[in-house]
């Protein structure tokens, strides 16, 4: 399963983007990861109130047109080695349209 | 009415006790239907109070003297459990031979150090709450964050994006100053109530840096983030002085002429960061001397309400100029000059 994650808020207030897949994970991690964008998709748990400066992960399912936020404290354990392949491999999105 | 009978007039409770116990028939009558009615207003209003998620009661405790700081901090050890790992230092312990550890437990101390000498608030609660550090959070992790439950993390950075982040004493004060507006106005962490929520951080994060280094307006570089940020993000996180410079990822407006509708929180901070900045300035001297009490006697009114946008943030700001230092001062003059430098209406 294709994934794209944008990374929002952080005390430094940053914006990171990853393409990824779940395919890509060793041995199980792929399988648990993919059965936890879908239930993440299917069945929204209620998010717990928010803790400043944590993240907010913003994940995409291209094939699905489908998008959910989840708050840091909130991601499922399944996703975790998802979201670190990801955090490893993320460009720095960038606001600014001057280009000094 | 009035004349006709007295009850109507505004009576203090007092008196109408005393005429409903020694007054005659109908104005006992009266005096005790009044109080009844005054009773339901006066429980509707703490309802409400209780309500709206605000400030709780806080008791008094008698059996504290104010002005002792109590901190542990903690190591995570890399792991990322929501809960102190193993104790790394206690209060009153000698240094450690872990950095962060030393830098987390005396950036605690500086910010409790600011609040108890400048406002006499006894830590983060105004309760004398212990402070706990959460050092090596887990593995390169680029941030640091107050879980609203009496912890401060604190990521060692990827290097990248941040470094360590016990390095930043601002930062230590930003943190635990969300800890400081959860017990006060509690703003609600989205919106323009979010941006202010974010600026009061870095508006208290900074004068924690400039007391313990002792950097007055002039001398005080006024960014966030200096000392933890990575090699994309340096020289710093933001600035209040002039928003939208602190690096090249840097996309705070400086005014409201620049304001994102929807925009993270800590994008709009920039336009109240600055308004602050610049009274600060404008007054000369140290930041704490007049602004940050303003600033501070405005997060405790409780006209401050959760969802406050920047506009009644500003009023209050004035309001508290003019109550401490009068209508026509120099004070006033320069909170209204930081608002306006912003374009934020008042």
């Amino acid at each position: 399963m294709r994934v794209h994650i944008k990374r929002h808020g952080g005390l430094a207030g940053l914006r990171l983007s990853a393409d990824v897949a779940t395919t890509d994970l060793p041995g199980e991690q792929g399988s648990r990861a993919e059965q936890a964008v879908t239930r993440l998709l299917d069945e929204p748990a209620a998010a717990s109130p928010p803790q400043p400066d944590r993240f907010r992960y913003e994940i995409t399912v291209p094939e699905r047109g489908a998008s959910i936020t989840v708050a840091e404290q909130d991601l499922p354990d399944d996703l975790r080695p998802l979201i670190e392949m990801a955090s490893r491999t993320a460009t720095i999105d960038s606001n600014k349209t001057r280009s000094d | 009415m009035c004349i006709r009978n007295p009850i109507h007039c505004i009576l203090p409770p007092s008196v109408l006790h005393k005429l409903a116990q020694q007054g005659n028939g109908n104005v006992r009558a009266v005096a005790i239907a009044t109080l009844e009615l005054d009773h339901k207003f006066r429980l509707a209003r703490a309802e409400t109070a209780g309500r709206q998620g605000g400030r709780s009661i806080q008791p008094v405790t008698f059996s504290r003297i104010g002005g002792k700081v109590n901190r542990t901090i903690y190591d995570q050890q890399h792991a990322t459990t929501q809960t102190p790992g193993k104790v790394a230092r206690r209060e009153g312990q000698r240094p450690v031979k872990d950095t962060a550890v030393n830098q987390a437990y005396d950036g605690l101390g500086d910010t409790y150090r600011y609040y108890w000498s400048t406002y006499q608030r006894d830590s983060i609660d105004g309760q004398g709450m212990p402070l706990q550090g959460l050092v090596h959070y887990g593995e390169d992790y680029d941030n640091a964050f107050w879980d609203n439950a009496g912890h401060m993390f604190f990521g060692d950075g990827d290097g990248r994006v941040l470094a360590q982040t016990t390095a930043g004493i601002d930062v230590i004060g930003h943190e635990l100053t969300h800890g400081v507006t959860q017990h006060e106005a509690n703003l609600v962490y989205s919106g323009q109530s979010g941006a202010l929520n974010e600026s009061i951080s870095d508006v208290f994060g900074i004068q924690v840096k400039q007391m313990a280094l002792g950097l007055d307006v002039t001398k005080s570089d006024w960014l966030i983030g200096a000392d933890i940020v990575g090699s994309e993000l340096k020289p710093a996180l933001r600035s209040m002085i002039k928003p939208g410079t602190a690096n090249k990822h840097d996309d705070q407006p400086a005014d409201m002429d620049g304001y994102v509708d929807g925009g993270d929180v800590h994008t709009n901070s920039g336009i109240p960061n600055r308004a602050f900045a610049e009274t600060a300035i404008a007054l000369g001297g140290n930041a704490w001397d007049a602004a940050g009490p303003i600033w501070y006697a405005t997060l405790t009114d409780p006209q401050l309400t959760p969802h406050a946008s920047f506009s009644s943030f500003a009023r209050l700001t004035v309001v508290h100029a003019q109550r401490r230092y009068g209508s026509t001062s120099k004070q006033v003059d320069a909170v209204r000059g930081g608002w306006n430098a912003v374009k934020v209406r008042l």
